[in-house]
């Protein structure tokens, strides 16, 4: 009975193994960070925090990344899945990246409030944990969207220079719970405390700024996603 | 007195194969013949005949279709199938574990 067992063990881990297909997302989120460094180059007259030259540029190249992001990761999952002959469910993915990208919806939202509306990040990482909670616990689906589009939105508000790597970071970890994998929760987690760090001492305010002193808030979390996938590439 | 974990065994899942498919399957969205005659190292037919077991028994979804022109076969498993799935990794365990008591 003890050797059934096993042998189960066994063939869950072998399918669990088969089913990764996680470099792709990492690597595609990873490369088109280090793309957007340029649209980072500062105004001729920078006033404070994130004044750069092309303000249009870059607030259109985000969402069409979060957009051509998730649709490729879905398109590569399936591709693989039909290759390999074993499927992951892409749908939590794709349920996380219109979260991420429902953010700054949310958050105008909330400032047009007839009341004023006090955000915080801590009470938006408060939130995005509850709504983890519920997640795991099978709560009602209405609640667990409610709190991750709430959680998400604050954040979001609150560290808006990060916005996106926000959006990347919760598809990342919905992945990361579909492909049960040690390695990639690994990198999520890793890639979740970079952002902590990029966003708390990203050298926004160096005078004169630079498209790198600008540009910096991009650095530590796409290093994190492009190490990440080539380290997935490599076991693979 | 508690009622023996063989009790809990469900005639269907048990067998050791169907057991394998259950697991496999459980594990993804869905899972192709191919994948799963290799993993189990099963021939068509005797991996066809567990599959229609568990499916009669609503366990697992069949769905049949073609991939650039070659016919393919996806299994997945149903709601039912993964609570028994469940049932059973319990009975299992309850069993080994008292076993594993009952040694001297």
């Amino acid at each position: 009975m003890a050797d059934l067992l096993g042998d189960l063990a066994d063939l869950r881990r072998r399918a669990r193994a088969d089913r990764h297909a996680y470099p792709f997302p990492l690597l595609f989120f990873g490369v088109a960070s280090f793309l957007a460094l340029p649209l980072y180059a500062p105004a001729e007259a920078p006033s404070r925090g994130l004044d750069v030259r092309h303000p249009v540029l870059l607030g259109v190249y985000w969402p069409v990344v979060l957009v051509a992001g998730g649709l490729a990761t879905v398109w590569w999952y399936r591709r693989r899945g039909a290759r390999v002959g074993i499927e992951t469910s892409t749908r939590g993915y794709l349920g996380a990246l219109a979260i991420g990208l429902s953010g700054p919806v949310v958050g105008w939202a909330l400032d047009n409030l007839p009341f004023r509306f006090y955000s915080g990040t801590a009470a938006g990482l408060i939130v995005l944990a509850a709504a983890t909670v519920l997640w795991r616990r099978r709560a009602p689906r209405v609640v667990t969207l409610t709190a991750a589009v709430l959680g998400t939105a604050v954040l979001q508000h609150d560290q808006p220079v990060i916005a996106q790597f926000i959006a990347i970071g919760l598809g990342l970890v919905v992945l990361a719970a579909l492909e049960r994998s040690t390695r990639f929760t690994t990198i999520t987690a890793a890639y979740l405390v970079v952002l902590c760090v990029s966003a708390g001492f990203t050298p926004l305010e160096v005078s004169p700024p630079t498209t790198w002193s600008m540009g910096s808030v991009v650095l530590l979390p796409a290093s994190v996603l492009v190490i990440g996938g080539l380290a997935g590439l490599r076991r693979e | 007195m508690s009622e023996h974990p063989t009790a809990s065994l469900d005639d269907v899942v048990h067998q050791k194969h169907r057991l394998g498919i259950l697991t496999v399957a459980a594990e993804a969205k869905r899972v192709e013949f191919g994948y799963l005659r290799s993993t189990l190292e099963l021939t068509a037919g005797n991996l066809s005949r567990h599959i229609a077991v568990l499916e009669q028994a609503g366990l697992v979804a069949v769905e049949k279709g073609y991939e650039a022109r070659r016919p393919r076969t996806w299994v997945s498993v149903t709601p039912a199938g993964l609570a028994a799935l469940a049932a059973e990794m319990t009975a299992l365990r309850a069993l080994v574990e008292r076993h594993v008591a009952s040694q001297p």
